[in-house]
């Protein structure tokens, strides 16, 4: 798949069917993750990718906003041993923003490897934290959750492009 | 794993969704209430499903919830009509039940 036909027609997929995700292919998706770029190339991230079906139900208590059950989530955490700056510094801001990177990476990765992924902002952080034993020093930011998927979904209202965009300033609309 | 067993956990799994959405919904956009709540009540029909408790009229909401909750977020004007469809659906099929 090209890649501007994957950004085109890439989708927030919520539905899943039962049938698992090897290793293999999610070692790959988490190796185009951590190939996006990174601030200083401080690469602060970790990837904590989950495939038990128990644990992933129990992920599914604590993440309000995944619907379906996936084949396997994969939490994209912020090391704080590579970004200790607080919040509200630069530092920290271009720490968020490559993990947002690595989120669009996955999934794009996913997408063209005919998989179905959503991202997904909304979960109880200290129950992400208690299931995913995750340390101190790793902060869940995002969670993706994929699988196959059940179908394709209609992709959202977008806002018009002479609405977002502007060339040399801003002109008011 | 027998049915009771299986429908206990899953009310267990149900009371935990429950808990973190009260939780996330003091602080993310107030657009996400709507959504949890149809959330819940897919979960809660799916539930209801597997005990084989839906019946065709139900099992025609079920239907038309999950293509929400699995669907794209739809504007606030489109969701608003939806659910008010949605409801006065329900509260028609369950009146000669309750």
């Amino acid at each position: 798949m090209e890649l501007l036909e994957a950004l085109r027609t890439r989708r927030s997929v919520r539905q899943w069917t039962p049938e698992p995700i090897s290793d293999q292919q999610l070692e790959r998706l988490v190796q185009a993750a951590a190939s996006a770029p990174s601030a200083g190339n401080r690469q602060p991230w970790a990837f904590v990718v989950v495939r038990e079906p128990g644990r992933i139900r129990r992920l599914r208590a604590a993440i309000p906003g995944m619907s379906g059950a996936p084949a396997a989530i994969v939490s994209i955490c912020l090391d704080r041993r590579r970004a200790d700056r607080e919040p509200g510094t630069t530092e920290y801001d271009m720490a968020l923003l490559t993990l947002g990177g690595a989120m669009q990476s996955l999934l794009l990765a996913a997408h063209t490897e005919q998989l179905g992924a959503c991202a997904l902002g909304s979960y109880h952080i200290p129950s992400i934290r208690s299931i995913l034993a995750l340390p101190e020093h790793l902060d869940p930011k995002l969670l993706i959750a994929l699988g196959h998927s059940v179908e394709q979904p209609d992709g959202p209202t977008m806002r018009p492009l002479s609405e977002i965009c502007f060339f040399e300033e801003v002109v008011a609309k | 794993m027998n049915h009771g067993d299986e429908l206990s956990t899953e009310l267990l799994l149900l009371v935990g969704f429950l808990l973190t959405s009260a939780r996330g919904l003091v602080d993310e956009p107030q657009s996400y209430g709507p959504s949890r709540l149809l959330e819940a009540a897919g979960r809660v029909l799916a539930l209801m499903d597997q005990q084989g408790m839906l019946d065709a009229p139900l099992q025609a909401i079920r239907s038309d919830i999950d293509e929400e909750r699995f669907g794209p977020m739809k504007d606030e004007e489109v969701l608003v009509a939806r659910l008010d469809e949605l409801a006065l659906r329900w509260t028609e099929v369950i009146a000669t039940r309750v």
